[in-house]
C-alpha cells in the first residue's frame, strides 16, 4: 500500500495522531494535499507558525509552537480540520511537558469527538510514551524503477538533454532508495560536471550512497583487500560462497531462471579461525560493497529510536544492494534475547527475523557468532540464512595454508626456506589467529635481534612462548564442537 | 494627572451617598432612567434638557449592556465556551470583517498596555486592518490578549485595600441600607449602578475628578465596582468561595472590556478605535481605578457596619490570594493619591 492509500485509510478511520517518517516535504506536501480534499488543513512549522496548509500564509502573530496548540485545543476549534505539524521531534525530544500534554489533550479529544487528525512529519521518529497510543507512524515511499525512470527522463526532456534507454535503465537502478530531492540534485550535479548524462554519472550516485553511509554513523563500508586465497582452509565454505557468488554476479538472470534471491550465510564458531575475514572475501568474490552493521550503535535513548535506526539502517543496506551486510557477533547483539532481554532487545530481534525471512532485495547477510548457544533458535529455522556453518580450529593441512599465508604476505622470500610441517604439527588445536601471532611475534623477534631472515627456529619458538586458543578455552570448545555436531551444521572445513 | 486631595475625596464620597440614597428613595416609583434623568437634571443645572437626557441614556444603555454582556459570558463558559471564543463572537461584526474587528481588538490591547509594564507593547499594531491581512485565528489571538489584560487588571484593583483611609470621610450607612443590601444581594443591582455612574458623572461634570469621565466610561467603571462589592459579600458570607469570588471579579473586567468595544462598532473607522482606546483607558486606567475603589469603598459602608465587615471579612480573604498584584497596585498607582 502507497503511503497516500496508507494516509486516506487511516484519516478515514478517525485515527488522532499521524506519524509520517519522511525526509521530503514537498512530496509528503503533495500527498497530502491530494488526500485532504476540501478539508480546511492548518500547518504549523518552526519557521512561519500557524499558516494555512495550502498558501502557507500566516495565521496569527505568535509563532510558538505551545500559542498554536493552545489556540486550537479550546472551543472544538480542530473539529472537522487536519492540522500538520512539522519541525516538532525537538520537542519531542527535549520531552517540553507544556506540548506533549497539548497534544495529549488534542488526541484524546478528538478520540472522544472530534472529526479532525494531527498528522506530524519529520525525518525523526520520536514518539513520547503519553502519545504512544494515539500514534501511527508511515513511511514516505521511496520511488521504485519506474517512478524514477520517468523522473530521469522529465528531467533530461526539461533540460533539453538526451539519455539513452540503457543508461536510463542503470540509472533507475543505481539511484533506487534515494529521496525524490536526492534524486533531482544527483541529476543537476551530473549535468553540472560533465555537461550530458554518462556512465560517469553513476559514479557521482555510489559516491551520494556512500555518504549517506557515512552520515548514518551505525553502518559502515569497509574497504576489500582480501581475497579467497587469503583464508586458509574452509574450503567446503568457501566453495559454497563461489556458487552464490555466480547467481548473485547475475542476480536478474538468476531469478529469471527462476533461483531464489540468495539471503545469506549463519558462519558460527571457534574465534579467530576466519569468519571475519570470510565477509570480507565473500563481497571481493560478490564484487559487491561490504557494510558492516555495528549493532551497539542501533540502540538509543528514546521510545522508537532503536527500532527506527534498526529500520534505516536496513533500508539504507536495501539501497546500497546488491551488497553484503556484515553482522559481527551477533549473539552480542540480541543478548538475553531468550530469558532477560530488555523489551526493546526483543523488538529489534522480531524486527531483524521478519527482514530475513521476507527480504527479496539483493542484501546477501554475513552474520558471525562466537557462541551459538547464545543465540535464540527462531534465528536458526528454515528460512532465515541459506546455510549455517561451523568454522572449527583448522585441521594439519588449514594450518599449513595458514603459515604459508601469513609467511608469504610478510617475509615471502623467506617462505621456502621454513619447514612448515614441523610447524604443522607443533601446532595442533591453533586458531588461525594464533597462527597469525606467532608467525607475527617470530618476525618481530628476528627483525629485534638484527637476524637477516626469518628461519624455523624462530618461529619454532614463538610456538613455545604461546598459549593456543584450545589451551586456553579447552573446556568451552569442546562443549561449542559438541553442540555444532549435535545440531548437524555443515563444516566450513573439508574432510 | 490632577491628584486626588482630602477635599475631591470627601466630595465624591458625599456626591456618591447622596446618589445612592436619593435612587433608593425613589426605585419604588420610577425606572432607573427615569430617576436618573430627573437626578441628574437637578444636580447638572447648567446642562440643557436634552443633554441631561443623553447622559442619562447612555449611562443606562452602557449599564445594560455591560450586564447582558456578563450574563452572555456566563452563560457561554457554562456551555464549556472559552472566554476568548465568546470574547471574538462578541466582538464580531455584522459583515464578518475581520480587519475590522482587528482594529478595535488592537485598540483595546493598546490602551491596556498602556498602563500596565508587564503587558507586552503590542507591534504597533499592525496599521494595516484589511481583511486580508486578518483571519478568525488571528482575531481570536487578539481577542484572547484582550482577555487576559482586563482579567489581570481585575486583579489589579487591589480588591479595595485603599478603603480602609475611608473612615476619614465620615461615610456612613445610607437609611434604607435594607433596600441597597437587598438590592445587592439578589443581583438587581442595575439600579445602584446607576446612581453610582451618575455621581460619577455629575463628579466629573463638576470638576470634582480629576480627570473628567463620559458617560459611559462611569457606567462601567460603577458597574464593575458594585459587582466587586457583591462579590465581597458573597466571600465574606461564605457564600462563595474565593476562586469563584476572583473569576467573577474577572469575568465583569472581560464582559465590560467587550461591551466598551461592542458600544464603539457604529463608529467608522479609526473614530471606532479611538473610542475603544479612550473608554478602556478611562476605565481601566489608574484614573478610573482609583474611582472604582471610591465607589466599592463607598457602597460598602453604606450598607452598614455588619455588612462591612462582612466586605472587610471578603477584601482580607481575596487581598490574602492577589498579595502580590495587591502590592504592585499600591506602587503604581500611590503616587496619585494624596490619603
Amino acid at each position: 500500500m502507497t503511503l497516500k492509500e496508507s494516509l486516506a485509510r487511516y484519516i478515514d478511520a478517525g485515527f488522532p495522531m499521524i506519524y509520517i517518517n519522511s525526509f521530503e516535504e514537498a512530496k509528503t506536501d503533495r500527498i497530502i494535499k491530494e488526500v485532504m480534499g476540501r478539508h480546511e488543513v492548518l500547518e504549523w512549522n518552526g519557521a512561519a507558525g500557524l499558516v494555512d496548509f495550502r498558501t502557507k500564509k500566516p495565521l496569527i502573530k505568535d509563532r510558538s509552537l505551545v500559542a498554536a496548540l493552545d489556540l486550537l485545543r479550546k472551543d472544538k476549534e480542530l473539529d472537522e480540520k487536519k492540522l500538520i505539524l512539522k519541525d516538532i521531534s525537538g520537542y519531542l525530544e527535549d520531552s517540553d511537558k507544556q506540548v506533549i500534554a497539548l497534544l495529549k489533550s488534542m488526541a484524546i479529544e478528538i478520540s472522544q469527538e472530534l472529526d479532525a487528525n494531527i498528522i506530524i512529519v519529520s525525518s525523526k521518529v520520536v514518539i513520547p510514551r503519553e502519545l504512544e497510543k494515539f500514534v501511527t507512524v508511515l513511511e514516505n515511499d521511496y520511488p521504485d524503477q519506474n517512478e524514477i525512470k520517468k523522473l530521469v527522463q522529465g528531467f533530461a526532456e526539461e533540460q533539453g538533454e538526451t539519455i539513452n534507454d540503457e543508461l536510463i535503465e542503470a540509472m533507475s537502478m543505481a539511484f533506487k532508495g534515494l529521496t525524490e530531492f536526492e534524486i533531482i540534485d544527483l541529476l543537476n550535479l551530473a549535468l553540472a560536471n560533465e555537461g550530458r548524462f554518462t556512465r560517469g554519472s553513476l559514479s557521482l550516485i555510489f559516491d551520494q550512497k556512500q555518504q549517506m553511509i557515512k552520515k548514518s554513523g551505525i553502518l559502515e563500508m569497509i574497504p576489500l583487500k582480501e581475497k579467497a586465497e587469503d583464508i586458509g582452509g574452509l574450503e567446503n565454505l568457501k566453495e559454497w560462497l563461489k556458487r552464490k557468488s555466480r547467481v548473485f554476479k547475475s542476480i536478474n538472470k538468476a531469478a529469471a531462471f527462476g533461483v531464489d534471491m540468495p539471503k545469506g550465510v549463519l558462519i558460527a564458531g571457534v574465534p579467530g579461525c576466519g569468519k571475519s575475514l570470510t565477509a570480507k572475501v565473500t563481497a571481493q568474490l560478490f564484487e559487491v560493497p561490504l557494510l558492516r552493521l555495528d549493532m551497539g550503535k542501533i540502540m538509543g535513548k528514546y521510545v522508537g529510536e532503536s527500532e527506527e535506526n534498526m529500520r534505516r539502517s536496513i533500508a539504507l543496506a536495501e539501497t546500497i544492494a546488491p551488497c553484503v551486510l556484515w553482522i559481527d557477533e551477533l549473539e552480542k547483539a540480541f543478548a538475553g534475547i531468550n530469558g532477560s532481554g530488555s523489551e526493546v532487545t526483543v523488538r529489534l530481534f522480531g524486527q531483524f527475523l521478519t527482514w530475513m525471512q521476507e527480504k527479496t532485495s539483493p542484501t546477501f547477510v554475513i552474520a558471525t557468532a562466537n557462541d551459538i548457544t547464545k543465540l535464540p533458535p527462531e534465528l536458526m529455522r528454515k528460512g532465515r540464512f541459506d546455510e549455517i556453518f561451523f568454522v572449527g580450529l583448522p585441521n594439519s593441512n588449514e594450518r599449513q595454508k595458514i603459515f604459508e599465508i601469513h609467511i608469504k604476505k610478510r617475509r615471502p622470500n623467506d617462505l621456502n626456506n621454513i619447514r612448515i610441517y614441523e610447524l604443522v604439527n607443533k601446532t595442533e588445536g591453533y586458531s588461525g589467529a594464533d597462527i597469525e601471532g606467532v608467525v607475527r611475534d617470530a618476525i618481530e623477534n628476528t627483525f629485534s635481534d638484527g637476524e637477516p631472515a626469518l628461519t624455523t627456529e624462530y618461529i619454532l619458538s614463538a610456538i613455545n612462548e604461546t598459549h593456543s586458543l584450545s589451551e586456553i578455552m579447552k573446556e568451552s570448545l569442546d562443549k561449542l564442537s559438541e553442540e555444532y555436531k549435535n545440531r548437524k551444521f555443515k563444516n566450513a572445513s573439508e574432510g | 494627572m490632577e491628584k486626588w486631595t482630602n477635599e475631591r475625596s470627601e466630595q465624591f464620597a458625599r456626591l456618591l451617598q447622596e446618589s445612592v440614597e436619593s435612587y433608593l428613595e425613589n426605585k419604588d416609583d420610577m425606572s432607573a432612567f427615569d430617576w436618573a434623568k430627573s437626578y441628574l437634571a437637578q444636580k447638572l443645572t447648567d446642562k440643557a434638557e436634552q443633554e441631561v437626557y443623553k447622559i442619562a441614556d447612555d449611562i443606562v444603555n452602557a449599564i445594560k449592556m455591560q450586564t447582558d454582556s456578563l450574563q452572555s459570558l456566563r452563560n457561554a463558559e457554562e456551555n464549556g465556551q472559552s472566554a476568548e471564543a465568546w470574547f471574538t463572537e462578541e466582538t464580531a461584526f455584522d459583515d464578518g470583517s475581520y480587519g475590522k474587528q482587528a482594529m478595535l481588538l488592537s485598540a483595546a490591547n493598546e490602551a491596556f498596555s498602556e498602563y500596565d509594564e508587564n503587558t507586552p507593547e503590542v507591534e504597533v499594531l499592525d496599521t494595516d486592518f484589511s481583511d486580508d491581512n486578518w483571519n478568525k485565528y488571528s482575531v481570536k489571538e487578539l481577542a484572547a490578549k484582550v482577555v487576559e489584560n482586563a482579567a489581570e487588571s481585575a486583579l489589579y484593583t487591589a480588591f479595595d485595600v485603599l478603603s480602609e483611609s475611608y473612615s476619614a470621610l465620615g461615610v456612613d450607612a445610607v437609611t434604607n441600607a435594607d433596600n441597597l443590601i437587598g438590592a445587592l444581594r439578589s443581583g438587581a443591582s442595575d439600579g445602584i449602578k446607576t446612581a453610582a455612574a451618575c455621581a460619577v458623572n455629575i463628579a466629573s461634570e463638576t470638576g470634582i475628578l480629576p480627570d473628567p469621565l463620559t458617560a459611559a466610561a462611569s457606567a462601567f467603571i460603577s458597574g464593575m465596582s458594585v459587582e466587586k462589592v457583591i462579590q465581597e459579600i458573597e466571600i465574606g458570607d461564605g457564600v462563595s468561595v474565593i476562586t469563584n469570588g476572583i473569576k467573577a471579579v474577572q469575568d465583569t473586567a472581560t464582559a465590560t472590556a467587550a461591551a466598551s468595544i461592542k458600544m464603539a462598532k457604529e463608529q467608522i473607522g479609526e473614530r471606532a478605535g479611538l473610542i475603544v482606546g479612550g473608554t478602556i483607558g478611562s476605565v481601566f486606567g489608574p484614573g478610573g481605578t482609583i474611582v472604582g475603589e471610591r465607589i466599592g469603598a463607598v457602597v460598602g459602608r453604606a450598607c452598614g457596619t455588619e455588612v462591612c465587615d462582612l466586605i472587610s471579612a471578603g477584601i482580607n480573604k481575596l487581598s490574602n490570594i492577589a498579595v502580590n498584584t495587591v502590592s504592585k497596585a499600591v506602587n503604581v498607582f500611590k503616587n496619585l493619591l494624596t490619603i
